[in-house]
């Protein structure tokens, strides 16, 4: 019996020196919640999901469209408590509504009961700067321009419409520069997050709120092309405050 | 006797955990002695450009670069004396100022510059690999390159059959089958061709604070990032490449090679579209465009300016801040464009 212990105290301390050496690095931290929050989000017009590249929707001032491009960035998320205060979410995420999934998990924040989230479209002053964000292809060609202000944009939205005539024409919605910051208003709901569990929330973005609510945007009388007009960003980012809602 | 056995067991697993432990602490100590190892190669990446794209079966090493550099410009690949740099010619940034023609159709030979960083090759993105690329050009409109005669010829060189060991291990190039050979010989030019870097043009070091543009350079880089000329919505810093595929309004018909990405995708959406082209040495480039249509940067500029065909698979970027497809920009405008085009070539660049 006590060889075996003696060998077993051994096997112990033999494998404490090894782990000890591959994982020298590793000192204790400070330990956050251990909260798990996964947003997810969709597109969708009007309840459809989202096809690209076919000229199959019909905005809110009547021009048939297709969608061949929507890449923005979605930042400076905020959770409400039941007592009104805001438990903010560090982190910036990219989404391009050509890819499949669309994330960004958050983790070491308070637990409680929350009542709704909000958001901004686009990024703030602080890290609205040229090359602030890593060098990968989807911040490279959201760059905007140093000429023009710099930074990068915070939305473009593209693709082709039929005009008054039925020919077909491009439309590029693009936004960028600080004061066109898109201020998501508060998406309500009850949730909860609890400590050791996931959570998850799923959004979607009705891309036809783009042209709606307050401003019925009309590419024929407004324009197809926002690009250096800040008059029609400001109706874009208006009606950019309720694309997103809560998916059930 | 139970637990004695358990005992038994438990020290077992322990044995076996420890054993695992060691084994993946001293991951990185060799077993062999007689195998010599290719000298890991690793790129330097200029500030601001993306990752790039490299394979795991294609390690980049400096005899595997030295190997792709030497049978680059080599017509020991061919049968009828071409070399790869017959058409890619190194002073002109690995192009040629001829088109190449083939089954009627003509190609403008694209040159090598941040090649590791792109996500398709040639006009029409029909290639996804840099390293199995050259595998193509041994074909008989291209090399007319045939088996035994290349591996002899390969055989009798002085360095290729010690090169061919040091970089892939070969120990007889007769081993290989003439599929290998090719791969062997694709994927040593792919990490060369990857080796090919460049950022160090008249506008990169403007960008660095190095030195200024004159007041024509500047207007034109103006116009260039700005709503007036919007041109880089494609053709955008570091790579002036967005990586993506767009039809920039150059015909109205689509015959042939003109389909360009629908040829891979079959889409009727990516009619005339092409993988942007980067700009990067474009004054060394010419002619432009996938079939070479265009001879001077002059005549691009006033492509864009007045040319481009307001066709319904014309990239809805192409519309501009008039509603028209037209810059209307004076002629002092458009020299300050191509002015600003031509601060974008490397002169340390195009030695191969
Ligand atoms: C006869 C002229 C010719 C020869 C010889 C030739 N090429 Fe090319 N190369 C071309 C043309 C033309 C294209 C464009 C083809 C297309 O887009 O469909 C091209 C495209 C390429 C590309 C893609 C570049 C890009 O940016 O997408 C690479 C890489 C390349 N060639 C490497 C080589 C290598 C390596 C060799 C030698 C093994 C070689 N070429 C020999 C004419 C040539
Ligand atoms: C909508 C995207 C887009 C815009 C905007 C655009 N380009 Fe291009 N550019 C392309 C594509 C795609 C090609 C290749 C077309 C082809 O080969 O048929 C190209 C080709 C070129 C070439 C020839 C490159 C070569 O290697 O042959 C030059 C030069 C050029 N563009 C300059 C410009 C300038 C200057 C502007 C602004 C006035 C501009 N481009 C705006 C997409 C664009």
């Amino acid at each position: 019996m006590k060889k075996q212990l003696i060998f077993k105290l051994i096997g112990l301390f033999v494998i404490g020196q090894f782990l000890g050496s591959c994982k020298k690095d590793i000192t204790p931290i400070y330990q956050a919640p251990n909260t798990n929050l996964k947003i997810n989000w969709t597109h969708s017009i009007d309840g459809v999901p989202l096809t690209m590249d076919t000229i199959m929707y019909v905005n809110q001032s009547g021009s048939n469209y297709s969608v061949t491009r929507c890449q923005y960035y979605l930042s400076g998320f905020e959770l409400t408590k039941l007592d009104g205060s805001k438990t903010k979410l560090e982190g910036i995420v990219y989404g391009d509504a050509r890819q499949e999934t669309h994330e960004i998990k958050f983790n070491g924040f308070p637990a409680g009961t929350y009542t709704g989230i909000e958001f901004l479209i686009g990024l703030a002053p602080e890290q609205n700067i040229s090359n602030s964000l890593e060098s990968t292809e989807g911040n490279i060609n959201m760059a905007w321009p140093d000429v023009i202000g710099g930074g990068y944009h915070f939305l473009k939205f593209e693709g082709y419409y039929l005009d008054t005539a039925n020919l077909k024409k491009g439309f590029t919605m693009h936004i960028g520069t600080n004061d066109m910051l898109i201020h998501h208003q508060k998406i309500s709901f009850s949730f909860t997050v609890n400590e050791n569990e996931n959570s998850t929330i799923n959004l979607n973005m009705n891309l036809n709120e783009w042209f709606k609510n307050p401003y019925t945007y009309n590419f024929n009388t407004d324009g197809n092309y926002t690009m250096a007009i800040p008059t029609l960003m400001t109706l874009l980012k208006n009606n950019g405050s309720d694309v997103f809602s809560i998916k059930e | 006797m139970e637990a004695m056995y358990l005992a038994l067991k438990n020290k077992t697993i322990l044995l076996g955990l420890m054993v695992l432990l060691a084994a993946s602490c001293k991951k990185n100590e060799t077993q062999q002695t007689e195998k010599t190892y290719p000298t890991p190669y690793s790129l330097t990446i200029p500030k601001g450009f993306p990752q790039p794209v490299l394979y795991a079966d294609n390690p980049l090493t400096e005899e595997g670069i030295l190997l792709g550099k030497m049978l680059y410009g080599d017509s020991i690949l061919s049968t009828n004396g071409r070399a790869c740099i017959s058409c890619h010619q190194p002073a002109l940034s690995f192009s040629s100022p001829m088109y190449h023609s083939w089954n009627g159709f003509h190609y403008s030979v694209p040159p090598h510059i941040n090649l590791a960083f792109k996500k398709a090759y040639n006009w029409d993105g029909s290639q996804g690999c840099l390293d199995t690329l050259a595998m193509g050009d041994f074909a008989p409109e291209f090399f007319n390159a045939n088996y035994d005669g290349l591996v002899q010829k390969l055989k009798a060189h002085p360095i290729y059959p010690s090169l061919f060991n040091k970089a892939f291990g070969v120990i007889d190039l007769n081993q290989l089958s003439y599929t290998e050979l090719k791969r062997d010989i694709a994927y040593s030019i792919g990490q060369y061709l990857r080796t090919k870097i460049s950022s160090n043009s008249k506008f990169d070091q403007y960008r660095r604070k190095e030195v200024l543009l004159d007041n024509n350079e500047y207007e034109g880089y103006v116009i260039f990032f700005s709503e007036k000329g919007d041109c880089f919505h494609c053709h955008g810093e570091p790579l002036f490449s967005d990586q993506e595929y767009h039809n920039n309004g150059l015909g109205d018909t689509y015959i042939g090679y003109d389909q360009g990405r629908t040829m891979v995708t079959n889409k009727e959406e990516d009619l005339g579209k092409f993988y942007t082209p980067t700009l990067r040495n474009i004054e060394q480039t010419a002619p432009y465009m996938h079939d070479g249509r265009l001879k001077t940067l002059e005549e691009v500029v006033e492509f864009y300016n007045s040319g481009v065909k307001d066709e319904v698979h014309v990239d809805p970027l192409m519309t501009k801040t008039n509603g028209t497809k037209n810059l209307n920009l004076t002629p002092l405008e458009k020299m300050q464009l191509v002015a600003f085009l031509r601060t974008l070539t490397d002169k340390t660049y195009s030695t191969y």
